[in-house]
């Protein structure tokens, strides 16, 4: 018996996501540049600390997001991912480094500066409910963004919100109901929505699926793609999700304790990526086929603290390959083929070792 | 504007705190005694038969009867009328004190707990001493030097009163601006002033009713005792607390003697009770174990 | 045909609550041979921990309660049996991991004493088959069994102190000191990092064969399902709806929810630009849909569908489907 399904859709196809390629919807203007980029956290001592400890959540960070394109932001839980994210959307202040929004230093905006700034970026959290006032109806929370900005009023804005319940896909009778009275799906489709009512330049997404179902992912993905093609934003898309990540993204930064470790195209890195905690990554991603075989040895170890990361190369308690000038010598993040960046002293000789691209 | 109110009735109704409380037996008689009170204090017009301070020397030490429920005094005046109007008093003092001390509690907490830093140090340091401090014998005090009067008792138990309203605000406003969705009204770009009373304040509502409720309690028993010693509430406004201190002495003489101070006692102890009681029961049905 | 390991028959486990009965497992029917790894897979709020928690007889009862089934672990019916007899079988012959290692080992106690302490009360105390001073090494032996490094200085830490994927590997320590026969894990890999769960993972199927261990795998993660496990069996809204090994779940899924389900989860390597998407929400368990649960979100509902119930039918050898493509209708 087949088990052919006809394909199920909840929205009718739109014609633009399958004609547009990822090339043609990228420009190559640089929407967001980071450098040198660090954020630092006091950790909170007692009363009898000595020193001062801090956390390096984010160290020395440098690269850059093409207007137009879904930048992918992978690793594990420390690795400072979230906190890029919120540094390049200016809710954190960062320690040291230049963050370039559309040619402006933010790093150095005051605190109405970047309340200004809000119009243009948005921010989609793990947890819908939690990023929901609970006190406030679903027209509240759609109507704040435009009455601060100034954006509409009256028949103008009420106009703008029923525009965009259409487009997330709920209904104006939710309009007077409460975080609280809908589902982690449709909660997720009012955080969007309270982004879409402003139609901001840049959205961070910050593990949007991580805390749904399955079935609800994919609607939440496919929407976000569909909103992508439709309003052109560029998207940050943070998860330690490689597939999710594989899916969406058109370049993929990998993140290790509070470094970039590799940065490529998405194809490119999954064919040939070349940083060992990369490869340890790619192998250790569950994929949900049986016929695929996990390729690479485990990872050993435990993921190290961002308190006191490990000297030299981050990696290198862990790293199958390291020498012992690996723990004195920090590798330098650099493009070694055409926009595909790593942050490795033997990334030569280890390109050789391994088996070629498919 | 009414459907604005049946609307907030409507979601009062379905929510899972209210259908707790619909099954929760302190509630409903904590509750029903409160409204009791409060019905009493609104309407004591219409349930009090007599002026309470109308003295009618030919009607005095009267038992209960159907003209006097509850007797009357040594001055002939109507017991039950004056403990009617009692009701009010001790509601009006309630109300007036709730809203100093929240007046002035509330918004402290508030900044104390999302400024953090300094302003939250000196404030909760004050907040502290306050807290240190003999309520009563403070209250006392001042109204030694200012003199009694409603008004001034009100005043004298706010004094400390406030520092309750603000601690518990602080702590809420500290837990609550961890949450996801005040970074996320900054994400959008609200200003702190708005996020403060249109996020945070409304979130932190739940304990500040339990708060509120538990404040009547205290005001009753406060001023009462002031004006037990004199020092509060004063003639001709009826007061519990006066009438309690004004019929002691005939607590050893024959009956009706007794009765002069036993009723109106009653009637306070219900009322606390009650208060009391529909506060616990407030309490629990905010907690959020109750999850299913 | 060696006797299952763990027979499920007609399980129901209802939640009685103000506002409806919710029926969280509604009728499961499972087996497992020994020394298999079944896999459990849905989606929240299928059924799939409650159905663990019954075998268990863990349910918090009020509000929740077997009414009904037969749960043979071994040749004989946990549900029959007494609190007492089940305190025995829990942590011996059936262990249970949970998906938060963070809350579920204590806090106040050493890593090393939590460890011991179902071997003291167990094996010590209850069945005397070890002596108490055999109990240190015995607690060291597990430690070096889950791969804790350094197990002489970590034996005596707190679990604040442990990363984790440590805190996991400390419970699955604790958990298999006994040496079950049938290990329950409920999302064992949710809450750690994906190298750490590769880790965590790889353990499970290294203590599998060494220990033989049966282990029933509860997860919404297909990833991890399709790494671990030999047979699946998939919930929807307390049912199970079909039943597989492995690869043949994959390969021809015959439940439309399955299908859909795969179809939905997006993989590294694959081209496809959109996600399939299943119409329509998760049913309500207090008022399920008549007929087949799955049919108002079903692209192939039929009228059958809508009015009646479908049983379990064996189309295959090992491979079952509830579903009324595949007949399914209980009058024949």
């Amino acid at each position: 018996m087949s088990s052919e399904i006809p394909r199920t859709k909840s929205r009718p196809a739109k014609a633009e996501i399958a004609a547009l390629s990822g090339k043609a919807r990228v420009s190559g203007e640089k929407l967001i540049e980071v450098k040198g980029l660090k954020k630092y956290f006091e950790t909170k001592r007692g009363i009898f600390a000595r020193e001062r400890k801090w956390v390096h959540a984010v160290d020395d960070v440098n690269f850059y997001i093409r207007r137009g394109e879904v930048f992918g932001l992978v690793g594990e839980s420390g690795c400072g991912k979230t906190t890029v994210g919120k540094l390049i959307l200016g809710l954190i202040r960062p320690t040291t480094g230049e963050i370039d929004f559309d040619g402006h230093n933010i790093a150095e905006f005051d605190k109405e500066e970047l309340r200004k700034l809000r119009r243009r970026m948005g921010i989609i959290y793990q947890h819908p409910q939690s990023s929901l006032n609970p006190r406030m109806t679903v027209h509240t929370i759609l109507s704040r963004p435009i009455d601060i900005h100034k954006i509409a009023q009256g028949e103008k804005k009420e106009e703008i919100i029923l525009k965009v319940l259409e487009e997330v896909g709920l209904e104006p009778q939710h309009l007077d109901r409460y975080p609280h009275e809908f589902s982690g799906g449709q909660q997720q489709r009012i955080a969007i929505g309270r982004v879409l009512v402003l139609n901001p330049d840049f959205v961070v997404l910050d593990e949007p699926t991580s805390a749904l179902d399955v079935s609800v992912q994919a609607h939440i993905l496919n929407l976000l793609g569909e909103l992508q093609s439709k309003f052109g934003f560029t998207y940050l898309l943070i998860s330690h999700d490689l597939n999710i990540v594989e899916h969406m993204s058109d370049r993929i930064g990998v993140m290790y304790v509070g470094k970039m470790v590799e940065l490529a195209d998405k194809e490119e890195l999954r064919r040939n990526a070349l940083h060992p905690y990369s490869r340890s990554l790619l192998a250790a991603v569950p994929i949900a086929d049986p016929k695929h075989k996990r390729t690479g040895a485990i990872l050993k170890g435990e993921v190290p603290s961002t308190i006191n990361p490990p000297p030299g190369c981050r990696f290198h308690p862990r790293c199958p390959y390291a020498k012992p000038i690996c723990r004195e010598k920090e590798p330098e993040f650099k493009d070694v083929d055409g926009g595909h960046y790593v942050a490795c002293l033997f990334v030569k000789s280890l390109r050789h070792k391994w088996p070629s691209p498919a | 504007m009414l459907d604005r109110i049946r609307d907030f009735l409507r979601r009062v109704r379905r929510s899972t705190t209210f259908r707790y409380l619909r099954r929760d037996i302190r509630a409903k008689i904590g509750g029903g005694i409160v409204l009791l009170v409060v019905f009493t204090a609104i309407f004591a017009g219409f349930i009090a038969r007599h002026d309470p301070a109308a003295e009618n020397p030919s009607d005095r030490f009267q038992g209960p009867s159907w003209e006097y429920p509850f007797g009357t005094d040594d001055k002939g005046r109507d017991i039950f009328s004056r403990v009617v109007y009692g009701a009010r008093t001790a509601l009006i003092i309630g109300t007036l004190l709730v809203a100093v001390e929240a007046l002035i509690g509330v918004p402290l907490g508030l900044l104390a707990g999302y400024r953090g830093g300094k302003v939250d140090n000196l404030i909760m340091r004050l907040v502290d001493a306050v807290l240190a401090m003999p309520g009563l014998i403070i209250a006392l005090a001042f109204v030694a030097v200012f003199g009694p009067g409603l008004y001034k008792v009100v005043l004298a138990l706010a004094m400390t009163g406030w520092a309750g309203y603000a601690r518990l605000i602080r702590g809420q406003t500290l837990a609550i601006k961890e949450e996801t969705y005040i970074e996320a009204a900054r994400a959008i770009g609200e200003k702190d002033r708005t996020i403060i009373f249109r996020y945070v304040l409304p979130n932190s509502i739940s304990p500040l009713i339990v708060m509120i409720t538990m404040t009547f309690p205290a005001a009753i028993l406060l001023s009462s005792s002031m004006s037990f010693l004199g020092l509060g509430v004063q003639p001709p406004t009826p007061d519990w607390g006066y009438d309690l201190n004004a019929y002691k002495k005939f607590l050893g003489d024959p009956m009706p003697g007794p009765l002069m101070t036993i009723l109106p006692g009653i009637i306070m102890v219900i009322t606390i009770f009650g208060f009391n009681f529909l506060g616990d029961a407030l309490r629990d049905a905010y907690d959020p174990r109750l999850r299913e | 045909m060696p006797e299952p390991l763990l027979k499920v028959q007609g399980l129901k486990t209802y939640f009685f609550l103000e506002r409806g009965v919710v029926k969280a497992v509604d009728g499961v029917d499972f087996e497992m041979k020994k020394g298999e790894i079944l896999g459990l897979v849905g989606e929240t709020g299928c059924g799939k921990s409650v159905t663990a928690l019954s075998i268990l007889r863990l349910i918090q009862s009020p509000p929740g309660r077997i009414v009904e089934g037969k749960v043979i672990f071994e040749g004989e019916d946990l549900l029959k049996k007494s609190n007492e007899e089940m305190r025995k079988i829990r942590g011996t012959k059936i262990s249970m991991i949970f998906q938060d290692p963070h809350t579920s080992l204590d806090p106040v106690f050493t890593i090393g004493f939590q460890i011991a302490e179902p071997i003291v009360l167990h094996q010590v105390i209850e069945q005397h088959l070890m002596r108490a001073e055999e109990v240190p090494g015995k607690v060291m032996e597990m430690l070096k069994l889950v791969r804790i490094p350094d197990p002489e200085h970590r034996v005596v830490e707190y679990p604040h102190q442990f990363s984790g994927g440590m805190k996991q590997r400390a419970m699955i320590a604790m958990m298999i000191s006994c040496n079950p026969s049938l290990l329950i894990a409920d999302e064992p890999t949710t809450a750690v990092d994906v190298t750490i769960q590769a880790q965590i993972l790889d353990l499970m199927r290294d203590l599998r064969q060494k220990l033989g261990t049966s282990v029933l795998l509860i997860t919404h993660n297909l990833g991890v399902v399709a790494e671990m496990c030999n047979r699946l069996a998939v919930m929807y809204a307390g049912n199970i709806v079909e039943q597989a090994d492995l690869k043949t779940l994959f390969e021809d899924p015959k439940h439309p929810y399955t299908s859909a389900l795969l179809a939905a989860v997006p993989k590294v390597g694959t081209k496809k630009m959109e996600l399939e998407t299943i119409p329509g929400m998760v049913p309500s368990l207090i008022t399920p849909p008549p007929g087949c649960k799955f049919h108002p979100r079903c692209p192939h509902a039929m009228d059958i569908c809508r009015k009646e119930f479908p049983q379990m039918i064996e189309i295959d050898k090992g491979r079952l489907v509830r579903c009324h493509l595949y007949g399914g209708g209980s009058k024949k």
